[in-house]
């Protein structure tokens, strides 16, 4: 019932036989140079999310201003704007990489992905919710809807993906999330039809961007540092969990402690990124993937690699998106969902054979 | 065998050709024996028979009485309310002019829209979930609702809104979206879930690109360009609906007679290949004519959601067919879309009908879901 997973095949081999002595250095070599690369890549995008935008400031101009800022206008920018959006790119970065790379281990699906599973949509009918029958637009009101919808959402989907035997199989669970999203997403353009102010705040939420808060970051990095913390309780148990229940178990796991800690990190993650940022899809499936591929089947190494991954990629995206539609800008979920379907697509393709 | 049979059945007056034709020629030389097949009516004519499965029979008749004692019932409703004995006499002509203006030019010629429009995606569905033998191929879940949305926004925002060019632009979108996915999807055949994953991952993509094109637009354009993407019946006249509904007619008619092919294919590619079908070019054929039933419902009602989803479905479950009958299919959708336009005038302040159709067909995916997963623990 499960999609192939080319990683897996390789750690039944490296579980039934030791490791040719050539094998394990190149791994080792290959994780740590791809943690080398990412972190310089991680360094050059934070600097370029404070330096390039509808106006360049140079860089000793903003490490000048970051140590004393002034009334300038430049000084603003950077202290004001720039250092609050890249704190909060770096946040949902982490927060959707790392939720996505868990996620792809608890439920064994390489298709997993929290947007795919109706967390977006569970907080944007939230926040419609909200807005059209409470009066709730502040951006503190907006954090807790999105935040209650995304959870609910996610509980939702996964329980009615979960429902039956086998578990969670990959396939159900994406229907499922599709399936969530298109009833949530008719009752909120039912909705907007008859409330229009609503409809103008819902459009600006619509896509995911970083421009949202003009609360501190703060707000979101108390549940993302919870949901790490509980993420790296069971990394280890996740590498086994990513095997099968059965092997899971006969390695000494308690695969239910862990599929149960590990599906509350990463939807207090993906919950939390998601009220902070709106919907952005895509980053926690391709991360992980692209991640794997560096790492090997090691569960920690990917989380480890896609911590800083995410990051980087939203950044990336985040300053491309400043600078192609220039002065205006191209939301970073807008981009994302760009980037991330063929992604999906060549997962697709992957399938082998004629799967019904 | 008998699978065959009843495939062959299905057609009006395929009786008399290739097998059959040893039929009569038996007849003379021995005592008649009539086998009649269980479960089925057999009318005959000279040599010419039709195979019909009772239930599903009966069930698209009760179907279709529904559906005529909703249309006229709905005639009377709406902002004034006509009696029964009132719409009666407005059919035949009689009553004030102004009950037959409303009722004959008004009303009656969204009702048909609606019958035409969900009979045509009811068809649609059941096509489509035969060819990716799937329960969940279906034109919305493949890309063709997305795909029109984008056209109509790309109309109303860039080109100027008026209706011909809201129409085409949603075809072109529809169709242009929907080649890519099967373009992409179509390796030798679709294997079913390569079809619908691929029409999510388009559909996603699209879906950024519409809420780009939403976000930058000034409020008003962007209200319209909400309202223009969500199917609606509330333009329909008759000039409207009595074109759409020929051009459905025309192509029911021609999916009937390409019936027989459709019930080998849900045997599978390779039973219905040595049983004689050319797979790939029945498959082509058959996706063309569902698509261009899509089409023409969307030309004239706007992207409607789930009704093509969710009327084979409901067919099959009311005759438990092993897989949705093409006729039940198309009372059916024509059921739902009118009760939901029905619905939608009387009790939710005109709400588009494609909304209606959204909310509750998302929902009723979730239940199927569920109920699926109910029945394979039990099994």
């Amino acid at each position: 019932m499960y999609l192939a997973r080319p990683d897996s095949a390789v750690t039944a081999g490296t579980v039934a036989s030791p490791p040719s002595p050539l094998h394990l250095p190149r791994l080792t070599v290959r994780r740590w140079a791809a943690l080398g690369v990412l972190l310089i890549a991680l360094l050059v995008s934070v600097l370029a999310s404070l330096s390039w935008g509808s106006s360049v400031i140079p860089l000793e101009r903003v490490w000048h201003y970051l140590q004393h800022p002034d009334e300038s206008n430049d000084s603003y920018i950077v202290n004001g704007l720039r250092v609050t959006r890249t704190l909060i790119g770096i946040l949902v970065g982490l927060a959707l990489a790392v939720s996505g790379a868990v996620m792809q281990a608890v439920t064994r699906n390489p298709l997993a992905d929290p947007g795919l599973l109706g967390v977006n949509s569970g907080a944007s009918l939230a926040i419609v919710l909200g807005a059209a029958w409470g009066g709730l637009t502040s951006v503190g009101a907006q954090f807790a809807l999105a935040s209650v919808g995304a959870f609910a959402a996610a509980a939702l989907v996964y329980a009615v993906g979960a429902f039956g035997s086998g578990g969670a199989s990959p396939v159900r669970l994406v229907l499922a999330g599709v399936a969530f999203s298109a009833a949530a997403g008719g009752i909120i353009s039912m909705i907007l039809l008859l409330k229009p102010r609503v409809f103008d705040a819902f459009r600006f939420w619509d896509v995911g961007a970083l421009t949202r808060m003009d609360v501190s970051p703060l707000v979101g990095a108390v549940p993302i540092a919870v949901g790490l913390v509980l993420v790296s309780l069971v990394a280890r148990g996740l590498t086994d969990v990513s095997l099968g229940d059965d092997v899971a178990a006969a390695l000494g796991t308690n695969v239910a402690r862990v599929r149960v800690v590990a599906l509350v990190a990463l939807t207090l993650l993906c919950a939390t990124a998601t009220a902070l940022a709106g919907p952005i899809s895509f980053v926690g499936l391709m991360i992980p993937l692209a991640c794997a591929w560096f790492a090997g089947p090691h569960r920690g190494w990917i989380i480890a690699l896609s911590a800083l991954a995410g990051p980087v990629l939203i950044l990336a995206a985040d300053v491309v998106g400043r600078l192609v539609a220039r002065p205006a800008e191209l939301q970073v979920g807008l981009l994302t969902a760009f980037v991330g379907s063929p992604v999906l697509l060549y997962m697709v393709f992957k399938l082998k054979g004629d799967r019904r | 065998m008998s699978r065959r049979t009843a495939a062959e059945g299905a057609l009006p007056g395929a009786g008399g050709a290739g097998g059959s034709g040893a039929a009569p020629a038996t007849a003379e030389r021995a005592p008649r024996v009539t086998i009649r097949p269980a479960g089925h009516w057999w009318p005959r004519l000279g040599s010419y028979s039709l195979l019909l499965p009772r239930r599903v029979t009966l069930v698209t008749g009760l179907l279709v009485a529904c559906c005529t004692v909703l249309g006229v019932a709905a005639l009377g409703l709406g902002a004034t309310h006509h009696g029964v004995d009132e719409v009666l006499a407005a059919l035949t002509g009689e009553g004030s002019r102004a009950t037959r203006l409303v009722i004959l030019e008004w009303r009656a010629p969204r009702i048909v829209l609606a019958l035409a429009v969900g009979a045509a995606l009811g068809l649609a569905g059941a096509i489509f979930q035969s060819i990716t033998r799937n329960p969940l191929g279906s034109p919305d879940l493949i890309g063709f609702t997305v795909g029109a949305q984008t056209g109509i926004l790309v109309g109303v925002l860039f080109l100027g809104s008026s209706f011909i060019s809201v129409s085409l632009a949603s075809l072109v979108g529809g169709i242009a979206v929907g080649a890519v996915i099967f373009a992409l999807a179509f390796r030798g055949g679709f294997g079913g879930l390569r079809l619908i994953l691929a029409g999510i991952a388009v559909s996603s993509m699209l879906g950024a690109f519409n809420r780009w094109m939403i976000l930058n637009a000034d409020i008003d354009s962007a209200y319209g360009a909400l309202r223009a993407t969500t199917g609606t019946l509330s333009a329909a006249d008759w000039s409207v609906a009595g074109s759409s509904t020929l051009g459905i007619a025309a192509l029911t008619i021609l999916l009937l007679v390409l019936a027989p092919r459709l019930r080998a294919l849900e045997l599978g590619e390779e039973l219905a290949a040595s049983l004689g079908s050319r797979t790939k070019r029945d498959q082509a054929l058959l996706v063309i004519l569902g698509t261009m039933l899509v089409a023409l419902a969307t030309v004239a009602a706007g992207p409607i959601a789930f009704v093509a989803l969710v009327a084979p479905h409901l067919a099959r479950m009311v005759t438990r067919a092993p897989v949705a009958p093409l006729g039940a299919s198309g009372a059916m959708g024509a059921l739902l879309l009118l009760s939901a336009d029905v619905a939608s005038q009387t009790l939710l302040e005109s709400m588009p009908v494609g909304i209606v159709t959204a909310a509750a067909g998302g929902l009723y995916f979730m239940a199927l879901l569920l109920l699926q997963a109910k029945t394979r623990r039990g099994a």
